[in-house]
């Protein structure tokens, strides 16, 4: 069994009278991407900050490959990659530069610090940007600048807040893209983006928060199938559509029946097999069923069912 | 590809740099790349040459021209280093500490006090290079007679001092901007502030060249050009000080870097008193420069005292696992209670060389100096208390430790005007009870020797104070040695 990449067991940050966040736990695994998903405000933000051992709790404890980021945050900063939803770069340095002196800063010398400039500016596709000014890049090409600078010590767990944000949707599958090589040479990922289709494509995991409290956590494909207890099923028939309407309204698991431009639509509250024994006694009732398609859950739909949408 | 990325071997440039502090890197790259920097090079150029024709054109050089020659140079050079240089820095800390690049440097290796440095550093390394540029034009004002080699370094040595201070205040200013309603105060200040300083450099070069060449070699030089490289240590100090305090978070120590100004600042200062000023003028030196002192010290121990009393749960991961240091050094690390063990400390040493100033230097002056010193522990002692009293009874106001602190300072002046306004009531040019709380009045009284009984009555106040807050200074030494025993169990179970 692999130990976890990160532990956060309990943690818990008041702000005054606000609770930002409430007895927080989850953890992750080497080479995961998990999607840090919740409403505004729902502590996704101060949770990343804490991680990246820029804030810290009232309570509670983070552990990143078994370092306390309360005990020893100089340490965990090492193996720690913290991607802010801002960036600003220097005036007057160019991208090499900029990345030459963040390497610097991160304790690189020598040929060292060069090669690795290199590769990182090259693995985030900044090759041709090279000599231009770290100010005048677009803001796709400013997250990939943003992205190398993070990867220049070559952290273990990668924390990105937001970075989607303000993409075109090309910058954006190129970014998808970049996060999915990471994840293949073994980084961890969390990541946290309001473009819910966006991590329902990049994240093996969620983490799904609301006013500061997990609502649910593990892969997505475990959590679709708690919320798809209540799936959406769409289905079409040749012939009478209210001999169907008839048929399907007074079968067990099937709530909130409608017809819409001549398609029937109901919640299903079954399982997989109990879908397929629901298209059987279809079939055996002679309705000539042309499309039963209960519909996967998404994200969004993980999402919208997960959580109310409560501000704090 | 960039200049300083490439497929060569290392040049011995690039290994020198791998060595220095990399955001004196960055400033310098910075820096050169900018057009303000093309801006001044120009006007720098342009200048030397007008100087040089100015020379060229002297008819026959008389017995000053050198000195002459030396001062527009220097008067040329100051809005370069003391106003360009430093508004330079203003702009990138400004930048640094907005858009949260702060946070992505301290993620880094980079601690806030190796990030000021390197500022600092960056603008020292300015100042030599527009100095390099001016270099043969000083070399041809000794040629021209009227001024020698002493006076040219000293007054190098002052120009790269005043650069240094000019800067250290624009960074300290520029990092206070991260308060959101402090930034454009601090904006103006800052132009305020280096405009002025700037007018003062040209317009007093002359009378300091004068100054200078007259006094170098004296006793009094020595003695004085020391207490000036103190002063300019002890500011340097203080606005790095601050903005180390802004880069860094909250539940960091931010503490230290002021407990240690005040503690060096204490012993060097009398240090300087006791063992440089010449006695046949110390009776005057050392009230003025204790005043002096005071006057510095006591915000930074009132806002000191006003912290948290706590260590925040990372501070506590600092503390030395053995108890004697960690008891020793309690005095320097956060919080409010030992702020209380700090003040008692500095005060100490303050009336220990008081008491014992008869005796330095062979020469036996008047206790004006012990008076001073034990008026001015009581007076820290009663704001002191004022500032953590309001702090207590604020707790739930997310600003208490400003907060705590204004109405300290605010008390401070109140006192005078309430004093003000006694003396415009009763017409009594006199001191009175009512002026008790007018500090530097009742102070200068003190020190005159006069009315000695009201030095006890404020001695008494302090005092009290002081028993009033025994428990919180005790607290604040438990709560270090707790933290160390925790840290010396937690190593052991690591083991």
């Amino acid at each position: 069994m692999t130990e976890a990449l990160l532990e956060v067991d309990n943690l818990r940050r008041m702000y005054g009278k606000v609770c930002a966040v409430d007895n927080l736990s989850f953890s992750m695994d080497p080479g995961r991407i998990v999607g840090f998903i919740g409403p505004n405000g729902a502590g996704k933000t101060t949770t990343m900050r804490i991680l990246a051992t820029l804030d810290l709790p009232d309570s509670g404890e983070a552990m990143i490959n078994g370092l306390s980021v309360l005990v020893e945050p100089r340490k965990v900063r090492e193996s720690v990659g913290f991607m802010s939803d801002q960036f600003q770069p220097y005036p007057n340095l160019d991208v090499m530069q900029y990345l030459d002196f963040f390497a610097r800063a991160n304790g690189l010398t020598g040929k060292e610090r060069i090669s690795t400039v290199r590769s990182a500016a090259s693995f985030c596709g900044l090759d041709s940007f090279s000599s231009r000014p770290a100010t005048g890049l677009s803001k796709g090409m400013g997250q990939r600048l943003h992205l190398a600078k993070t990867l220049l010590h070559d952290p273990s767990l990668l924390i990105l807040d937001e970075p989607a944000s303000g993409l075109d949707p090309r910058a954006r599958i190129e970014f998808r893209e970049l996060l999915r090589e990471l994840s293949a040479a073994g980084k961890g990922i969390l990541i946290s983006s309001h473009i819910l289709a966006e991590l329902s494509e990049t994240c093996d995991d969620v983490v799904v928060l609301e006013q500061g409290k997990l609502v649910a956590s593990g892969p997505i494909g475990d959590i679709a199938k708690e919320v798809q207890r209540h799936h959406t099923v769409h289905v079409r028939v040749l012939g009478d559509v209210e001999v169907a309407q008839k048929f399907f309204i007074v079968q067990p698991r099937v709530e909130d029946l409608e017809v819409l431009e001549g398609r029937i639509q109901f919640d299903f509250t079954g399982d997989d097999d109990a879908a397929v024994d629901l298209l059987k006694r279809a079939i055996a009732a002679d309705l000539r069923v042309l499309e039963f398609a209960p519909q996967a859950a998404d994200l969004e739909a993980i999402f919208m069912r997960m959580t109310e949408g409560s501000l704090q | 590809m960039s200049d300083t990325i490439t497929d060569r071997g290392l040049t011995w440039g690039e290994r020198l740099s791998d060595r220095v502090n990399p955001i004196l890197v960055r400033e310098v790259l910075q820096a050169l790349h900018g057009k303000m920097f093309l801006l001044t090079l120009a006007t720098a150029v342009a200048s030397l040459i007008l100087i040089a024709l100015w020379v060229a054109a002297f008819d026959n050089t008389d017995i000053t021209s050198g000195r002459e020659v030396f001062v527009a140079a220097l008067v040329v050079l100051a809005p370069i280093v003391v106003f360009v240089v430093p508004l330079q820095a203003f702009m990138s800390m400004r930048h640094e500490v907005s858009g949260g690049m702060d946070e992505q440097l301290l993620l880094t290796g980079l601690t806030p006090r190796r990030i000021v440095v390197g500022k600092l550093l960056a603008s020292l390394l300015m100042f030599v290079l527009f100095t390099g540029m001016f270099s043969p034009l000083l070399a041809m004002t000794y040629l021209l007679r009227g001024i020698d080699v002493p006076t040219i370094a000293v007054m190098i040595l002052c120009a790269a001092m005043a650069s240094l201070v000019a800067n250290a205040f624009a960074i300290g200013m520029a990092s206070l901007g991260r308060i959101r309603v402090l930034a454009p105060v601090t904006m103006i200040v800052t132009i305020g502030g280096l405009v002025f300083a700037t007018i003062l450099c040209m317009a007093g070069a002359w009378e300091l060249v004068r100054e200078i060449q007259g006094a170098i070699g004296t006793t009094e030089f020595t003695e004085v050009f020391g207490g000036v490289i103190l002063g300019f240590f002890a500011t340097v100090w203080l606005f790095g000080a601050v903005a180390a305090a802004v880069l860094a978070h909250e539940h960091e120590n931010r503490s230290t870097p002021f407990r240690l100004f005040v503690l060096i600042g204490t012993i060097a200062g009398f240090g300087w008193i006791g063992m440089v000023a010449d006695a046949r003028w110390i009776d005057d030196v050392a009230p003025g420069a204790a005043s002096i002192m005071a006057l510095v010290f006591a915000p930074v121990l009132i806002a000191l005292a006003c912290e948290k009393d706590e260590l925040s749960p990372r501070v506590r991961t600092y503390v030395p696992k053995r108890s004697a240091i960690a008891t020793l050094i309690t005095p320097l690390l956060p919080g409010g209670g030992r702020a209380l063990l700090l003040l008692l400390l500095a005060g100490g040493i303050a009336i220990g060389f008081g008491a014992l100033l008869p005796w330095l230097n062979g020469y036996a002056p008047d206790r004006r100096m012990f008076w001073l010193a034990v008026g001015s522990w009581a007076y820290l002692w009663i704001f002191a208390s004022i500032g953590r009293f309001a702090r207590q009874k604020m707790e739930n106001i997310s600003t208490r430790f400003w907060a705590a602190l204004v109405i300290a300072l605010v008390t401070f002046v109140l006192g005078m005007i309430f004093s003000l306004v006694i003396f415009a009531v009763t017409g009594d040019d006199d001191w009175s009870v009512a002026h008790v709380f007018n500090v530097p009045w009742t102070l200068s009284r003190i020190e005159r020797g006069r009315d000695l009984w009201i030095l006890g009555v404020i001695g008494l106040g302090g005092l009290i104070w002081m028993m009033l807050n025994l428990a919180s200074l005790a607290r604040g030494l438990g709560e270090v040695g707790a933290a160390s025993r925790e840290r010396a169990q937690r190593t052991l179970s690591a083991d």
